[in-house]
């Protein structure tokens, strides 16, 4: 109990340091949230804000909400945890030479992102980026919301009758 | 009952492999009460196990043995494992394909006699034209269900995203814009419902409406009696008696098993990775280069099409998933006409990507992430995309070859794919490229970008035809040139890639080699 209390504050404290996300950070589930985050996060928040920042650099999109970027990125702090941590102390390093703070707590996210460059190569970067490509796209929740994709049509009979040939090219 | 032959049962044709290739062969055999066996390597799915999902689908259907994509492209960092995107199912990369049915132009037969030599290419004619091809065109268009003069069945409505395109072809010129031919229902025929317009496509038409041998020739076939599909039967060698004849073929079944079946001819159609592989792997004291090896060409011209992608953001939404994935055909550059720079053509074909492929496929380098990726994705309702489908040259070492050490599951040498482009593929696509910019510049798309080449699903070349035996691998009739009752009968055979998708020409191919094998029986010569 007070160990994952301690992790929600922690955490907390980490997130709301992210750039640009405080108010969706807030709203969405740092706060007063602690059952919502998975086992992993509350365990080692400090990998798992890392792992957050840099998901949420390699595919930023503002609006989807952290939760979409943590999930799936879950697996690998349990199944692949000597290269995730490896990985995010050697972006740390870097970032401590290039800005004198850790990666996460870079404030201009072209900053982050030169830093990921460098290392874009690298297995560490690849697995988190191809663990992502799939867990974040690959969920439904988030097809008709934030992209207009609606996804599975068959159910409904295709579009046959909703909207296959409905654009009208008004604009040239 | 399902019928069932004999192990020793050398009456049999063996068909390896059940898509266009083996699954129209199977079907027009048994139609002439001509008993096969198809050893299909893959499961067999049913209507239901059939998704709109491209990810589950992928996983389900796709061929993700082992294999060592090679040689100077992207494809080599990109997806080192996964050379080629066709499908382990019964029913073959049909249960995949897009419908697009378009026949090879009459010139694409003859390339070499057209233009002559061309440094590093391995040119050659095929040993048919187009009019010996033609009626099976028709045959092959009747028996899919083609839209257009063949069946009489309209062309389909063009959707949201083959009008954006056709909105900027036509204002740079181009004429030759038509939503077919597709091998996709706008009618019910052949006991198979139209099409309802629900996009995936390529992860298998769960109402039937698309043709695939999945759920028209191996069901009909199987229910001649003169047909017995094996699923999860892999070939591992072809046999040969003492007078260099194909007595039987060895296969694993689904637990690893062995079996022997014998056949009185065999029909190889695993497409063109797997089909050189069997050659390759089926060597013998008699054969040491391989089975129908003597002239050195088993595996090599494989050719995969010139291809890339160019999508362009649109002013408004087009739901560019919304309807057949493969939707437009746009014609005008498909001729052979030198002063561009190039010989062959390319065809632009209109298409979509649902938001797990859009964004695993946008851009897959090391480098693909980032705001320029998301902002695209961020307008994922507004795209609009095209594939080029552009000739690709055959060349020697192109090719499939058995990996030094590396075994897959079966005990067999792994295949490595090698591919480079000839420097005419590279302007074959990048004027492709062009153009295709062109197009989405004067629809108004407020940017554009290219999609480099996912993994290959038109794969063809690697057992080719040819007049004369020193320059291929088989006959006009697909038939080998070594071994009389050793046929070829899947896209390796090609001699051209064409600047067609390769389906309809499969189908062709097959229908004309059943009539073949039929009347070489009837004269007791097989």
């Amino acid at each position: 109990m007070s160990h994952s209390q301690r992790a929600s504050t922690v955490t907390r404290r980490r997130f709301l340091t992210l750039s640009g996300q405080g108010a969706l950070l807030v709203g969405g589930m740092a706060l007063g949230a602690g059952s919502l985050w998975p086992r992993w996060a509350l365990a080692e928040p400090d990998l798992a804000a890392g792992l957050l920042r840099m998901g949420r650099d390699i595919y930023p999109h503002d609006a989807i909400p952290d939760a979409f970027y943590l999930t799936p990125l879950e697996p690998l702090l349990e199944n692949n945890r000597a290269l995730i941590a490896d990985g995010l102390a050697d972006l740390n390093r870097r970032a401590r030479d290039a800005h004198g703070t850790d990666y996460s707590d870079i404030s201009e996210e072209a900053d982050r992102a030169a830093l990921l460059r460098e290392i874009e190569d690298g297995d560490f970067f690849q697995t988190v980026r191809g663990t992502l490509v799939v867990g974040l796209y690959d969920n439904n929740e988030l097809w008709e919301l934030y992209f207009g994709y609606e996804g599975s049509s068959w159910e409904q009979g295709g579009y046959l009758y909703r909207g296959f040939d409905d654009l009208e090219i008004d604009w040239l | 009952m399902a019928t069932r032959f004999d192990y020793d049962d050398d009456s049999v044709v063996v068909i390896i492999g059940s898509g266009a290739g083996g699954g129209t062969l199977a079907q027009a055999l048994a139609k002439k009460g001509i008993d096969s066996v198809v050893l299909e390597a893959g499961k067999r799915y049913q209507m239901n196990d059939i998704e709109n999902d491209e990810w589950e689908m992928f996983k389900k259907i796709s061929w993700l043995d082992e294999r060592v994509t090679a040689g100077p492209r992207q494809l080599t960092e990109t997806f080192p494992g996964l050379p080629a995107w066709i499908v382990k199912a019964v029913g073959g990369s049909t249960i995949h394909w897009a419908g697009v049915s378009l026949r090879f132009q009459p010139h694409e037969f003859k390339l070499h006699s057209e233009i002559g030599d061309l440094e590093g290419a391995n040119l050659l004619d095929w040993p048919i034209s187009y009019k010996d091809l033609e009626p099976y065109y028709v045959k092959a268009e009747r028996h899919m269900g083609v839209t257009g003069d063949s069946t009489g069945m309209p062309y389909h409505q063009w959707n949201n995203n083959f009008k954006v395109l056709a909105a900027g072809a036509e204002r740079i010129g181009y004429k030759q814009l038509r939503s077919g031919p597709m091998a996709i229902n706008t009618e019910e025929y052949d006991e198979r419902g139209r099409c309802m317009q629900a996009g995936f496509c390529m992860q298998g038409c769960r109402f039937g409406a698309k043709w695939s041998t999945m759920y028209s020739d191996i069901p009909r076939a199987e229910a001649s009696g003169h047909c017995e599909v094996r699923p999860r039967s892999m070939a591992l060698k072809i046999e040969h008696d003492d007078q260099g004849r194909a007595t039987a073929v060895v296969y694993a079944d689904g637990d690893g098993n062995q079996h022997r079946q014998r056949a009185r001819a065999v029909c190889v159609a695993g497409n063109s990775i797997e089909s050189p592989r069997l050659l390759l792997n089926s060597h013998s004291s008699m054969f040491p280069d391989g089975l129908a090896n003597s002239s050195g060409q088993v595996g090599q011209n494989y050719m995969t099409h010139a291809t890339s992608c160019i999508f362009g953001v649109m002013p408004k939404p087009v739901h560019m998933y919304r309807g057949t994935t493969f939707a437009g055909i746009i014609s005008d550059e498909a001729r052979l006409d030198p002063s561009r720079g190039f010989v062959g053509g390319y065809t632009l074909e209109v298409m979509s990507l649902g938001v797990p492929f859009f964004a695993k496929f946008m851009d897959p380098s090391n480098a693909g992430w980032g705001r320029d990726v998301t902002t695209a994705l961020d307008k994922y309702d507004h795209l609009s995309g095209v594939w080029i489908c552009g000739e690709d040259l055959p060349m020697e070492q192109n090719g499939i070859t058995l990996h030094d050490t590396r075994k897959d599951q079966y005990g067999l040498p792994v295949p490595v794919v090698y591919k480079g482009d000839h420097p005419n593929d590279a302007k074959v696509r990048s004027h492709g490229q062009q153009q295709a910019r062109r197009c989405y510049e004067a629809a108004g798309a407020e940017r554009i970008f290219k999609v480099p080449d996912f993994p290959t699903s038109h794969n063809v070349g690697t057992n080719r035809m040819s007049a004369r035996s020193e320059d291929g691998v088989v006959n006009q009739w697909g038939q080998s040139h070594d071994i009389d009752n050793l046929f070829v009968s899947d896209g390796s055979q090609f001699t051209s890639s064409g600047a067609e998708n390769p389906t309809l020409t499969i189908v062709a191919l097959a229908l004309r080699q059943a009539d073949h094998i039929a009347e070489r029986m009837q004269r007791q010569e097989l």
